[in-house]
């Protein structure tokens, strides 16, 4: 087993709004494993980018940790001064957003988006950062000639390879890549996503990767954590949770994804949709929709559950 | 019989400028959203087009129902042809085609409640009012599975989930008893277990009202589980038409080959293979000369640069525009 780079542990993220406090993320644990790519799957309000932006220390200001820990190295970066959190923000940890039509700043050239990243973790003079830079441009698949573009010329998918760039510069131990391909179309994600795998066999650097298509989870993860309404309910291999899933959340999700086949075959769908999380459901947050929920499911959350090396949380286990 | 039929149906709309940019450069560059689309919907069917975005398919579907005025081209409607009509005779014919948008958060006004939005046709076109329309409206929120429908007969918009929203979207396509609807995207603004509910309600209701669909999709799987055609735009064009099952099993253009070998499968044991073709989607004002495909294809020779190949039938109900067709498969 390899070692845990990162560990969260009772996380609860909640947002004050004017309606009440959203229960984004609700005491959920959760370990990444070095040199792994782990899928964090779920639906759209579930709290999966929540969970990132927490790792990040970026969440925004309506935003309160109502509790538990995250572990990076020995270290609690939740409790660390915002002067430290900002040298591991990109050197050690760093992050993908979604959409790379805004995540670059239009009136900053292509290279400098890099160049900054090197000059503000690294002793090194302009001109070498600039020579990092189009070494590592080049070996994302962008002409070194074009360091001194602007976004606007280039296409989602080039914008989206350099934002990876910024990512993976400083070699970090973890990058968390929220749905980094959904504003891409389908080939160009296929390459980012084949980007993805080949880097992190490169640089043995970690990959959160969180997304709601459950196809890109199958592609490149190595385990998948699947989440809903707020928490974790179950964390395995990702053919673990695509050949057997055990959750009953987990089943619905993978029955509804429709696959490109000629034959068809139902679809089956989860009846109802996610709950309001200001006012989760008692007990289970999934029993309202779940077909196998029992009293219990109403009255108690459950709790961890470890299957054949399987986190799950199921009463029904 | 074939309810719709469009023959070399275009339409190109002038790119936005500003007033010094036209007066320095004195002509009007086109964007080609719909370049030459030829084909027919038989009654009962459910006809997808996939592609990706912008590549017209959104535009080709509101043209179909004249939502968007053709540059050119015929739409026939049921046999009458519909581009020529005047807009009071155009009218009468919307009762029977109907169109179901991509983004149930947008499509629905806010101000206004669910009962009324579903049954606000029914008044437009004179056919009910009052206690009847009521009557109408709630039986096909029933329908459409917004039950009980007297709960949601006054909800507003934002009262419901999205997936409620597009049920309601459903219902009022479908309260003046059309015998056509585009949904154009109808379910990819929602999560995927909602997504399954929607497509197998878009698929009972098609059986139980005899409707025939214009099936509007980026998502190839989506539109294997919906279709009995697919056809394959890009740019601005049929790339490649052909049942279903020939379609997934027999792809005969190299774009149609790269978009399904670029689908990440919810398989772990399928994965992603080498994609053949490279580069992007060249901007629909400047089309590629000869084949519009032609920059990023690997099979490209000097008859694609120069000559466009047409749309033909290279098997039974298989049309294909590749002058490599016979190679690619």
């Amino acid at each position: 087993m390899k070692d845990v780079v990162l560990s969260i542990r009772g996380l609860k993220v909640y947002y004050k709004t004017r309606r009440g406090l959203v229960k984004a993320v609700d005491n959920v644990d959760l370990d990444v494993y070095e040199g792994e790519i782990l899928g964090l799957v779920g639906e759209s309000g579930c709290g999966k980018t929540t969970l990132g932006l927490s790792i990040m220390r970026l969440l925004p200001s309506n935003a309160i940790i109502a509790g538990g820990q995250i572990l990076f190295k020995g270290k609690d970066i939740l409790k660390i001064p915002d002067e430290e959190m900002r040298m591991i923000r990109g050197k050690d940890i760093s992050m993908i957003f979604q959409d790379p039509m805004t995540s670059l700043d239009p009136l900053m050239k292509i290279g400098d988006h890099v160049i900054e990243t090197y000059l503000s973790h690294m002793p090194v003079k302009v001109d070498e950062a600039k020579g990092k830079t189009m070494e590592l441009l080049e070996k994302l698949g962008i002409e070194k000639e074009r360091v001194d573009d602007y976004p606007h010329q280039f296409s989602g998918g080039m914008r989206q390879r350099v934002v990876i760039a910024t990512a993976i510069a400083l070699h970090p131990a973890v990058i968390i890549a929220d749905e980094p391909t959904t504003a891409l179309d389908v080939v160009t994600q296929a390459q980012i996503l084949q980007t993805l795998r080949r880097l992190r066999d490169e640089l043995g650097s970690s990959v959160i990767l969180i997304t709601h298509n459950l196809g890109i989870v199958a592609q490149i993860s190595d385990r998948v954590a699947v989440m809903y309404a707020g928490k974790i309910v179950e964390v395995g291999t990702v053919k673990e949770i695509f050949m057997d899933p055990l959750h009953p959340y987990t089943k619905g999700l993978i029955n509804a994804v429709p696959k490109v086949s000629p034959e068809g075959g139902e679809l089956s769908s989860i009846p109802g949709s996610p709950p309001d999380l200001i006012n989760p459901p008692s007990g289970c947050r999934f029993h309202p929709r779940c077909p196998y929920a029992k009293e219990i499911c109403s009255r108690e959350e459950p709790s961890k559950k470890i299957i054949d090396g399987r986190i799950v949380y199921c009463h029904a286990l | 019989m074939a309810l719709l039929k469009v023959v070399d149906l275009k339409k190109y709309f002038p790119v936005q400028r500003t007033f010094i940019d036209r007066l320095l450069a004195g002509r009007v560059d086109w964007i080609k959203a719909v370049d030459g689309v030829s084909f027919s919907v038989e009654k009962g069917e459910i006809f997808c087009v996939v592609g990706e975005s912008g590549c017209g398919k959104t535009t080709l579907g509101k043209l179909t129902i004249r939502l968007v005025e053709p540059s050119s081209g015929k739409i026939f409607f049921d046999g009458i042809e519909i581009t020529k009509l005047k807009s009071g005779q155009m009218r009468a014919l919307r009762r029977r085609m109907q169109i179901i948008f991509q983004d149930p958060y947008a499509s629905l006004n806010p101000r206004m409640k669910i009962g009324d939005i579903v049954g606000h046709g029914l008044e437009i076109h004179n056919i009910a009012r009052g206690e009847q329309k009521k009557k109408i409206v709630l039986e096909i929120l029933e329908k459409v599975g917004l039950s009980p429908p007297e709960q949601f007969y006054d909800k507003y918009p934002h009262q419901l989930s999205g997936g409620q929203r597009q049920r309601a979207a459903i219902a009022r396509a479908l309260v003046l008893n059309p015998d056509y609807i585009v949904a154009d995207e109808p379910t990819s603004m929602l999560d995927v277990s909602v997504q399954a509910e929607i497509l197998n309600l878009m698929l009972r209701l098609k059986r139980e009202f005899g409707l025939t669909y214009l099936f509007i999709t980026h998502d190839l799987a989506v539109a294997s589980y919906m279709a009995d055609r697919i056809a394959v735009m890009y740019l601005g064009k049929f790339v490649e038409l052909a049942p279903k099952k020939e379609l997934l099993t027999n792809p005969r253009h190299p774009y149609t080959k790269a978009l399904l070998s670029a689908i990440p499968y919810p398989d772990p044991d399928h994965k992603i293979g080498e994609i053949p073709i490279k580069g992007v989607v060249p901007s629909p004002v400047n089309i590629p000369p000869g084949c519009r495909f032609h920059p990023r294809c690997p099979f490209a020779d000097k008859i694609c640069m120069r000559e466009e190949p047409q749309l033909i039938e290279i098997a039974p109900n298989h049309f294909v525009a590749c002058h490599f067709a016979e190679k690619v498969g």
